[in-house]
């Protein structure tokens, strides 16, 4: 038995048999295949070689063309050594009598030769070595990327392991079947974990090389509420683990039991409580959760994963499926919330690097530096916004002269589609983002200009304690509960009251139960939350009356300390959580 | 060393091209590097490019001349002499054309002013 600690990054408890995809050094899944499987191999091996083939020669094109023929004789050479047709004879030959995988028949023959470059004693053709360590990477990348392409036909439980998963690889899997992920890269806010708490499958990340501890197999638990993966359990693991699989479901089955129930507090105020989506499948997730509507829709997902431009269609047709499904609630859209960094370099513009992107040119900043991408979106949300009660909001405000430069763009695109005859709704409510220190400060001015707040706890934290929560030096620093927030979020609440305009707290901060009671006690009636878990902050608000957390909100107020902030409101949260036991678990 | 010029392919080989109809061509190697990965690519292009068999013949080993894995395997040092043989339609030419990128030394030694060699 071996436990390896990860970021826990969606919750939940499996167990089962481990699927190992390779990292880059790659493990070889299977070694020997059937006699009836042969041809299927050689094929297999024919197609990855093509892929090779045209990877190599792109990159050839590509030297030659920016650093001039001598480099991209390189890859000629490449490509000379992986269509050699001694080479080919050899790897199928051994497919073909020795049942070898296609992997593990190029594999041999690839080493072997790089053995003999290595032996040759000449200095110069010993490096060669390396040359067809590169080409066996290529070909064995295409052979188990093609492999990877299963992902999705997978017909058996299993929990996937993987150096790295794309989140289309992700999006793909097939929620019957993949009981959970374990991944050796990645953080908690990487897509690919957005996308596994979005599937609602289990998943740890960011557990550093563990690979070659596990095989193909192998049982395996995965709890994704502490980030951790059981290897080879002891059977006294397994019952412990399924003892709280049981329990959990116990609490989900009570928890299912509020969705018809309106969120209020004990003394019957009502508590808006929306989801915060990235996908529009995830829609679903806040329906089935009983959401009041979605407080947050990332559109950045528009953006990743392509070349060009996301078209106006695929805009309004992304729009219109999270609209459609809530038509009768308010979504609100946030316009793109892209870093330059993040941006495919085709839509930057040729924008420098930044030397600190977060200071730089994003998000909104992005948007009114590229019009046309701007008001292509914007278009397509007026356009949806027929469909329901829809609300546009702008991310990263950091000034009045940005919030009016936006308001006019949006201004135009009214006239533009009221020009062209185009169906769309004109009073569309709009609303920003307090994320940065100077929109907090300025917050009573942005209040006759808008018509909601929400404010982006994330953002606000790193850009108020000057602190970037990934790096290990700092982190410390990060905290939601740091007076200064707590007294931002204050400011913005009151400045919110007095102009009559709503105010929402759209953070990771509102998802999590510690600063339910408080956030309440300040005065928020509003939480847009992760949607898995909107029932327990139901059953949570529940427990408590208005009163209760008004008297929370009061103590916290004339704390110092983070430390003391913490411990006080963990103290408060006992006394109103019945599965305290189960729900700090998943806060780990 | 793991590959064998009396192999049965080699063998082949030499009976398709028929003793008496090859042609042949003497070169030496004048590279600093010897037969390097750069130069043995443009061989391979030219000999793809032909179509006829070419083999090339170093010592006591003999390869195929369209592989750049075994021409890459004969690791033939600067100074090497190297014994060209071709077979079939235009095997006049492409020996022609062998003999030329052995005579300029491959024109590699005068693009290569960082002194790299691939």
């Amino acid at each position: 038995m071996l436990v390896r600690r990860g970021i826990a990054v969606s919750p939940g408890i499996a167990e089962g048999p481990a699927l190992v995809f390779g990292a880059e050094d790659f493990r070889i899944p299977q070694r020997f295949v059937s006699v009836d499987a042969i041809e299927s191999q050689v094929k297999r091996f024919r197609t990855a070689l093509q892929q090779t083939v045209d990877e190599i020669g792109e990159n050839e094109r590509l030297a030659n063309e920016q650093v001039g023929k001598q480099y991209g004789s390189i890859f000629t050479a490449h490509l000379n050594l992986v269509q050699d047709p001694q080479l080919l004879e050899e790897i199928e030959e051994l497919i073909r009598t020795k049942y070898y995988s296609a992997e593990f028949a190029s594999s041999r023959v690839l080493r072997r030769y790089a053995k003999v470059f290595q032996n040759l004693g000449d200095n110069y053709m010993a490096q060669r070595a390396a040359d067809i360590y590169d080409i066996e990477k290529c070909l064995l990348r295409n052979l188990l990327g093609e492999s990877r392409e299963e992902l999705s036909n997978i017909a058996a439980p299993v929990i996937i392991v993987a150096n790295s998963l794309s989140p289309s690889e992700t999006a793909n899997l097939n929620r019957k079947f993949v009981l959970g992920l374990a991944i050796e890269t990645g953080g908690k806010t990487s897509h690919t974990a957005i996308l596994a708490g979005a599937l609602e499958i289990p998943a740890v990340v960011g557990i550093g090389n563990f690979l070659a501890d596990v095989s193909g197999g192998e049982n395996l638990i995965i709890d994704g509420d502490r980030g951790e993966i059981v290897i080879d359990p002891s059977e006294e693991a397994v019952h412990q683990y399924h003892d709280t699989i049981e329990r959990r479901k116990g609490v989900v089955k009570r928890l299912r039991s509020l969705k018809e129930v309106p969120a209020q507090t004990k003394d019957g105020v009502r508590i808006q409580l929306l989801g915060n989506i990235e996908f529009p499948e995830e829609v679903s997730q806040c329906i089935d959760r009983g959401a009041d509507g979605v407080g947050l829709y990332r559109t950045e997902f528009l953006y990743l994963n392509r070349r060009d431009e996301p078209s106006e269609e695929v805009h309004y047709e992304a729009y219109r499926r999270v609209v459609g499904a809530f038509p009768n609630s308010p979504v609100i859209i946030r316009t793109m919330d892209l870093g330059a960094d993040k941006m495919p370099s085709a839509l930057t513009f040729g924008a420098e690097p930044a030397s600190n992107p977060v200071l730089s040119l994003r998000s909104l900043r992005l948007s009114l530096k590229n019009l046309p991408l701007f008001k292509t979106q914007l278009r397509a949300i007026l356009r949806a916004a027929t469909l329901g009660d829809v609300r546009i909001m702008f991310p990263l405000v950091s000034t009045m002269m940005e919030l009016r430069q936006a308001k006019m763009i949006l201004a135009d695109v009214v006239e533009d589609l009221e020009e062209q005859g185009v169906e769309f709704r004109r009073d569309v409510p709009v609303g920003m983002m307090v994320e940065v220190p100077s929109a907090v400060m300025m917050a009573e001015e942005f209040a006759q200009e808008v018509d909601f707040f929400s404010i982006g706890t994330n953002d606000l934290i790193q850009y108020t304690l000057a602190a970037d929560r990934d790096d290990p030096n700092v982190s410390e620093l990060y905290r939601a509960g740091d007076p200064s927030i707590l007294r931002m979020i204050q400011h913005v609440i009151d400045v919110g009251k007095r102009n009559e305009i709503s105010v929402t707290v759209c953070g990771e901060m509102s998802t999590d139960p510690l600063f339910t009671p408080l956030l309440i006690g300040m005065g928020l009636r509003q939480l847009s939350v992760t949607p898995h878990m909107i029932p327990r902050l139901k059953e949570l608000i529940g427990n408590f009356t208005v009163e209760e957390a008004e008297d929370i909100a009061r103590h916290v107020k004339h704390l110092e300390l983070v430390r003391t902030v913490e411990n006080y409101l963990r103290g408060e949260l006992a006394k109103f959580a019945p599965d305290m036991a189960i729900l700090e678990v998943e806060q780990a | 060393m793991d590959f064998d010029t009396t192999s049965d392919f080699y063998q082949k080989v030499l009976q398709r091209m028929g003793s008496d109809t090859v042609l042949s061509r003497q070169v030496t190697v004048n590279l600093a590097e010897g037969l390097h990965v750069r130069p043995i690519a443009m061989i391979v292009d030219v000999v793809n490019d032909a179509g006829c068999t070419v083999l090339i013949r170093f010592g006591e080993k003999q390869v195929e001349a369209n592989s750049q894995l075994n021409l890459m395997l004969l690791a033939a040092p600067q100074g090497s002499e190297l014994e060209l043989l071709a077979d079939g339609d235009g095997a006049e030419q492409v020996l022609d054309h062998l003999e030329n990128l052995f005579l300029t030394n491959f024109e590699v030694e005068g693009t290569t002013e960082s002194g790299q060699v691939f």
